[in-house]
């Protein structure tokens, strides 16, 4: 949270959501004082402050393209289509009322086919044995795939800042190892910064030790919301599974649902997969 | 695409050309702060006739500060500008009108940084259009009533039947997504 006694650094203004408040016109005066000098010295938020202005003209001019797809209540078509629902039952219900009953025939006996051997009538009817596909391995489920980050060169940046960028330099090289260094002095330097916090865990997942993972996923979690929520939950399941926590795998994999977003699918499919290694067999 | 400023060091060399009586350097501080200037003062007035107005009674007060050597810490030449443009607007927002400012021999109102901004923003529109269509239609509608009709996510949810939880996700999401493809998108075409 940005403290009003010294300058504003980028991490803050976007972990504060400065740039939203700040078009909206809902920054307090000093926080907006703050931000205008810091926009004044410093490319990247000058550049995101342009970008959001443009967004916010083009959907404005777009708005009637924008309509919301997302059902108010789930139930609200009952509403539209109670009457006419009703009338018809009413009149399914008088039309068989007044059929006359001889003129509906009885269904036929069922008869056993010859080839079909008889059974006890109590015995339960047994399905041919089919063969299920051969459920995943913990092992599997709990392969990572690193998450991909896209970096945005441009000057004017702060610290922290910087030595995140230099740090993801080496992620993007796949170099998880060096990139730690640099990730843990950026988180070190912020705090509060979600994006530092959460490469550093995808980067100790990615060198085999999830226990720290789980630790530094878990404080990018606990900062509430930020773009890196949904993701934090996801990879901390893997985590999770890297350690055979088969339990606290499953809660993130829920919570990664519950926000509805780009990993909700594979969410879903890596809880079928978790259900079929508790109970193999299903 | 914004005009990117330079270092601070470079910043200041440009001041003390500007001191020095360098016209060359004046062009190149309007070039870098004529955008930043007329953002601030749009934002600030919700006008762009009179954010246009105001910005050039700033930059004609910068620069005679400059000639005249008055800027101290020359490393710190946003920092001014941002300074003189507060006072610029609080000065007009106290009276109700502009400064009477001796013009400038030259005319400093630049036809070319204006050409060139509106070109910037012309391609940034562009950008933006198509960072947004690669959204989803109702993610698109989430950040329509937050940055456009300036709704919380609590009563974006209500309209929505969904959580505000989920719809704070969402839109940090949605806003990140479009954030990383304009700077992709603008580093493909640089």
């Amino acid at each position: 949270m940005y403290m009003e006694d010294r300058a504003m650094t980028c991490d803050e203004v976007v972990n504060g959501e400065i740039v939203e408040k700040y078009l909206l016109d809902e920054l307090r005066e000093e926080t907006r004082d703050a931000f205008e000098q810091h926009y004044f010295e410093c490319n990247r938020c000058f550049e995101l402050l342009q970008t959001y202005r443009a967004m916010q003209a083009e959907l404005d001019r777009t708005r009637e393209a924008a309509v919301i797809e997302i059902p108010r209540r789930r139930w609200t078509w009952m509403w539209t289509w109670a009457p006419a629902m009703a009338v018809l039952l009413v009149a399914v219900s008088v039309g068989l009322w007044l059929r006359p009953m001889s003129d509906v025939p009885l269904p036929p006996a069922p008869q056993p086919s010859p080839a079909e051997p008889t059974r006890p009538p109590d015995q339960p009817v047994t399905a041919p044995p089919a063969v299920p596909p051969p459920a995943p391995t913990l092992a599997e489920l709990a392969r990572v795939d690193p998450p991909v980050y896209r970096a945005s060169r441009l000057r004017g940046a702060d610290e922290a800042t910087a030595r995140f960028e230099e740090a993801m330099a080496q992620y993007q090289k796949r170099n998880w190892a060096a990139a730690i260094p640099g990730l843990q002095a950026a988180s070190k330097s912020d705090p509060e910064a979600a994006h530092a916090l959460f490469f550093l865990g995808v980067s100790h997942l990615l060198t085999g030790q999830p226990r720290l993972a789980i630790a530094e996923l878990g404080r990018t979690i606990a900062l509430g919301e930020s773009p890196y929520l949904e993701e934090a939950h996801f990879y901390l399941a893997k985590a999770f599974l890297q350690t055979g926590d088969i339990a606290g795998a499953t809660k993130e994999l829920e919570q990664t649902i519950a926000l509805r977003g780009e990993r909700e699918a594979e969410a879903r499919r890596l809880m079928d997969s978790l259900a079929r290694v508790a109970r193999p067999g299903r | 695409m914004s005009t990117p400023l330079s270092p601070p060091d470079d910043l200041a060399r440009v001041a003390d050309r500007i001191r020095a009586g360098d016209r060359s350097a004046e062009d190149e501080m309007v070039r870098q702060f004529g955008e930043r200037v007329q953002v601030f003062l749009a934002m600030r007035t919700r006008d762009r006739e009179l954010a246009r107005d105001l910005g050039q009674d700033v930059m004609i007060s910068v620069l005679m500060s400059l000639r005249r050597g008055q800027l101290r810490e020359s490393e710190r030449l946003g920092a001014y500008v941002y300074g003189t443009a507060r006072n610029v607007l609080n000065n007009y927002l106290r009276t109700g009108r502009r400064e009477r400012l001796e013009p400038l021999a030259e005319d400093l109102a630049a036809e070319a940084p204006d050409q060139a901004a509106e070109f910037e923003a012309g391609q940034r529109q562009t950008l933006v259009r198509r960072g947004l269509a690669e959204l989803s239609r109702a993610d698109r509608g989430i950040l329509l009533m937050t940055l456009v009709d300036g709704l919380k996510p609590g009563q974006i949810a209500d309209r929505l039947g969904l959580t505000s939880e989920v719809v704070r996700a969402r839109k940090s999401r949605a806003l990140k997504r479009v954030v990383e493809r304009i700077n992709e998108l603008s580093r493909n075409r640089s």
